[in-house]
């Protein structure tokens, strides 16, 4: 058990090593905005009880309780095993490894009009990215460490007019090694592009715990398509806190899935900020947890432009002692007349030791606008359970087809086949595991 | 200028209709609050020790606590030492007949429509009327007397139903549960108390009037009513306020008993001074309402009405303990001008098979700012729990805002809870449909802001219902164009 100061110093340490390793030799912007970041981080501390965006989410107690301060090593080069068996065997697409929070693989075999560039702690690549311009860091504890502490990361470039066709696949690995890892990637998606960016979560080996604060700034242009995937399916006793930032431009689209099937504690941050009209923007999420998973997701779409359509399904299915938390915010600024925003949230409580706190929330500032949120908890259905066990189903059977076809939903929005061959089979053998 | 046009120029200039000031003397205490006002308050009463002791408890406990500021409303600080904390009609004796009321006084309420003799005589309703911080008059007292049914002033019940009022006061709101009950278990003045008595039902609706007049007062006012075993009620509340620029506070505390096999109906229509076109003066709403079903298959309803207070800041909630207990809440919230609103419900699921019905309806005009807060927590021993939740908001105007924060926290795996809500504005087709059949915009408007309102309005007792209804369009008036 940690105490709230020791907490505070082992960040404070591991920014003077990261300073002090670095001899200056990184850029004066990154340094100022390092500080800045350090600064911001030590007057909004850890989140407490009754911080209202982490209500139900006990991070900071969590973080006391298991986070290692007395190791050092982290930052000390390691050996990485070889990586390749831990990696989807028939996912194509461009790839990025991270281990233990360090890049040890980055691709150079890119099609045109795409760049992938490793991140670096002096920040060599990040010249002109505008990174910390989307990612407020003013706002948010764990944004605002990761600006000041990060290290490793990617930064994706999709040029004008291109259209990518695989994936950018960015895995991040961890051993029992690992303690605190933190990445940073920066997506630039110009006008006109096609692109898809995919983020997988996976512990290899050990008990232990671990955790991960990361961040990822997402720039659409104008007109630009971008999908963002976000798999964390065996995450073991991983604390994560990941906040990805997009911005939009004029008619683009983005569409986010976000799918977690285990994790001690992980919360996800998903903000969408809707610079622009005639945007459309996609949220999915599903969480399927049991054991004593805690899985909070908190989304939140700011549109702040007319013509502008969002839609947001998250479901969940929660079992054993585990706990979700959905919370959703939309805000319909004045001049965002026309707006069309929808938002459900579903859930399925499994077991009497599961909770579920929800709190779908809509705040409009514009009257011509057609704005709805729904939730529900519940259990699967009597007569659907009946109707399939008058066909011959045992009542197991019966129950997992109809939780699979709860998950299908937004599993059906992850564009790539493969990720979603991959996913069902994590979702059956769940269910299987847990429903016989 | 035509005659309609005059007509229409009256009505959406049309101000604040109870905003006169009734020229009573008042015996009021000075402005402050300290120990010594507390005490002044409670000799005032001639109270007994015990209360006195309770009071001073709750001041006590409310000089460590800070003002909330969660809500989604704002307003300048409030200053509590520039309060005063009591104000009565200076009157002689305790009046035995209506006949003996200051005539000044029953003016002022048959202007509000509450002719109190009227009242007793034509619609049957009994009233317990409370201007400033006193009760002033309580109607049909005998009557109900006779089926044992008390009803009076809550410091009537102080003197006279000491074990009753010792049960149960604080027992559903505790003191210490928020900053302005305690405020108001500290000073609260008068109110009203009723206790329905094992299987009665009460054969008549009732009522509390409350106005404000005195300048610089604070209203606190206190209810406690008490539902034995298979009783029924239905207690209806009203209020008004004069104009004045500067803000005045009220803090009330409402608090509902209902045992075994209760059922008790609360309705409110909330017409609070609201202020000026910019804002100016108009009344704190700070109540603290709830209502506990303790006993098996009781019921508690509440209904609201808001169109008034500069601001409202209340959330009347239901703890359903009791197994089948039912709680339900229907409100209408309207904000016009610079008036904001952060009102709704909490549902509290702990005995088994407890159901609960939310239904709110809010509509903002103007420059302002409506917001749906509401809790639904069921708690792991509440099997077979089940709620629904409807939260509409209507948006009049690009200047105004609606918001919505339902908060619903399931640990039973055997819950039901559904939540919908949607925020849109008055279709521009239904304006046509109602212009094109001679209905001008400004009626079209109250018509089917009425439509919109129908699920809740059906919920009121009649004769608020038809109040609620012209109350409703006339805080639209001028909202439109």
């Amino acid at each position: 058990m940690n105490t709230e100061q020791e907490l505070r110093s082992y960040f404070q340490e591991k920014y003077s090593s990261l300073t002090s390793g670095l001899n200056g030799e990184q850029t004066a912007d990154l340094s100022q905005l390092r500080h800045k970041a350090l600064d911001s981080f030590n007057s909004l501390g850890f989140p407490q009880n009754k911080s209202e965006e982490y209500k139900y989410t006990p991070i900071t107690k969590t973080l006391l309780k298991s986070l290692r301060t007395d190791d050092h090593q982290v930052m000390e080069p390691q050996t990485v095993p070889p990586f390749n068996e831990y990696l989807l065997p028939n996912l194509k697409g461009h790839l990025v490894v991270f281990w233990n929070g360090r890049l040890v693989y980055c691709t150079d075999d890119l099609p045109q009009g795409l760049s992938i560039e490793p991140i670096d702690p002096q920040g060599n690549s990040l010249a002109e990215s505008g990174i910390g311009t989307i990612a407020n860091y003013q706002k948010d504890a764990f944004t605002a460490l990761n600006t000041a502490l990060f290290n490793h990361g990617a930064f994706i470039k999709v040029a004008k007019r291109s259209v990518i066709e695989e994936p950018v696949v960015l895995y991040h690995l961890w051993d029992d090694r690992a303690n605190y890892m933190q990445t940073r990637h920066l997506v630039t998606a110009e006008a006109n592009s096609h692109s898809q960016v995919v983020e997988i979560y996976k512990c290899t080996s050990g008990t232990k715990n671990t955790f991960h604060n990361s961040v990822t700034e997402v720039t659409v242009g104008k007109n630009a398509h971008f999908s963002y995937h976000k798999v964390q399916t065996e995450c073991g006793e991983n604390i994560h806190v990941g906040n990805t930032h997009i911005s939009q431009a004029s008619d683009s689209t983005v569409k986010c899935t976000t799918i977690t099937t285990e994790g001690r504690m992980v919360r996800n941050n998903l903000n969408l900020t809707v610079d622009g009209s005639n945007c459309e923007s996609h949220m999915y999420g599903l969480y399927l947890l049991h054991g004593t998973n805690h899985v909070d997701n908190h989304t939140r779409v700011d549109h702040r432009l007319p013509h502008c359509y969002s839609n947001e399904l998250y479901k969940g299915i929660i079992n054993d002692r585990a706990a979700g938390v959905f919370n959703g915010k939309i805000f319909v600024r004045q001049d965002a007349q026309k707006t069309n925003a929808f938002q459900s949230n579903k859930n399925l409580l499994l077991s009497d030791h599961a909770s579920m706190n929800t709190k779908p929330q809509l705040e409009i500032w514009a009257d011509d606008v057609k704005c709805s949120h729904g939730a529900t908890t519940g259990q699967l259905d009597e007569e659907q359970l009946f109707y399939l066990r008058a066909r011959g189903l045992d009542k197991q059977q019966a129950r997992s087809l109809l939780l699979y076809a709860f998950a299908q939903e937004t599993l059906e929005q992850v564009t790539s086949p493969v990720l979603k061959d991959y996913l069902d089979q994590v979702i059956q053998a769940r269910l299987i595991e847990d429903h016989g | 200028m035509s005659k309609d046009d005059q007509i229409l120029e009256e009505l959406t200039n049309s101000e604040y209709k109870y905003g006169f000031e009734t020229a009573i003397d008042v015996d009021a205490a000075p402005k402050g609050l300290n120990e010594d006002i507390v005490r002044f308050i409670s000799s005032k009463k001639n109270e007994p020790q015990w209360m006195l002791e309770w009071r001073l408890k709750a001041f006590q406990k409310w000089k460590t606590m800070k003002e909330p500021k969660w809500p989604n409303v704002t307003y300048p600080e409030i200053d509590y030492q520039d309060i005063i904390y009591y104000a009565a009609p200076k009157q002689k004796v305790t009046p035995n007949s209506l006949d003996e009321i200051d005539p000044e006084l029953r003016r002022t309420f048959e202007k509000l429509g509450i002719s109190l003799e009227e009242q007793k005589r034509l619609t049957g309703v009994a009233v317990d009327a409370v201007l400033d911080s006193v009760s002033v008059a309580t109607t049909f007292k005998d009557k109900l007397a006779e089926l044992g049914i008390i009803f009076c002033s809550f410091s009537e019940a102080v003197q006279d139903h000491t074990e009753l009022v010792k049960k149960y006061m604080g027992s559903v709101v505790p003191v210490n549960d928020n900053y302005f009950s305690a405020l108001n278990s500290a000073v609260f003045s008068d109110g009203s108390f009723c206790y329905i008595p094992k299987g009665v039902r009460c054969p008549m609706e009732l009522s509390t009037y409350f106005r404000i007049n005195a300048a610089n007062t604070g209203q606190f006012e206190r209810t406690l009513i008490i539902a034995d075993e298979g009783s029924y009620v239905s207690y209806l509340e009203g209020c008004t306020a004069p104009m004045r620029d500067e803000n005045q506070l009220h803090a009330a505390v409402v608090e509902i008993y209902a045992a075994k096999d209760a059922v008790v109906k609360y309705s409110t229509v909330q017409n609070w001074y609201p202020g000026n076109k910019e804002g100016i003066g108009g009344i704190y709403n700070f109540v603290t309402k709830r209502g506990i079903c303790e006993g098996d298959n009781s019921k508690i309803s509440w209904t609201q009405v808001e169109t008034g207070s500069a601001i409202t800041w209340k959330y009347p909630s239901c703890i359903l303990k009791g197994d089948n207990s039912v709680g339900e809440f229907y409100s209408v919230a309207v904000t016009n001008n610079m008036q904001q609103a952060d009102t709704g419900t909490k549902m509290i699921h702990i005995g088994k098979n407890t159901k609960s019905r939310i239904v709110s309806k809010g509509v903002s005009a103007g420059k302002s700012q409506n917001s749906y807060r509401g809790l639904v927590q069921v708690l792991p021993r509440a099997t077979n729990a089940r709620n629904f939740s409807q939260c509409d908001s209507l948006l009049m105007g690009d200047t105004c805002g609606a918001h919505t924060f339902p908060y619903i926290e399931t640990a039973n795996s055997t819950a039901q809870i559904e939540h919908e809500a949607t925020t849109s504005k008055i279709g521009e087709d239904q304006i046509f449909y109602c212009n094109q059949r001679g209905i001008d915009t400004e009626d079209a408007v109250a018509l089917i802001v009425n439509g919109y309102c129908k699920e809740v309005l059906n919920q009121l007792p009649m004769e608020f219902a038809v109040e609620a209804q012209k109350l409703l369009a006339l805080t639209l008036e001028g909202s439109v164009g």
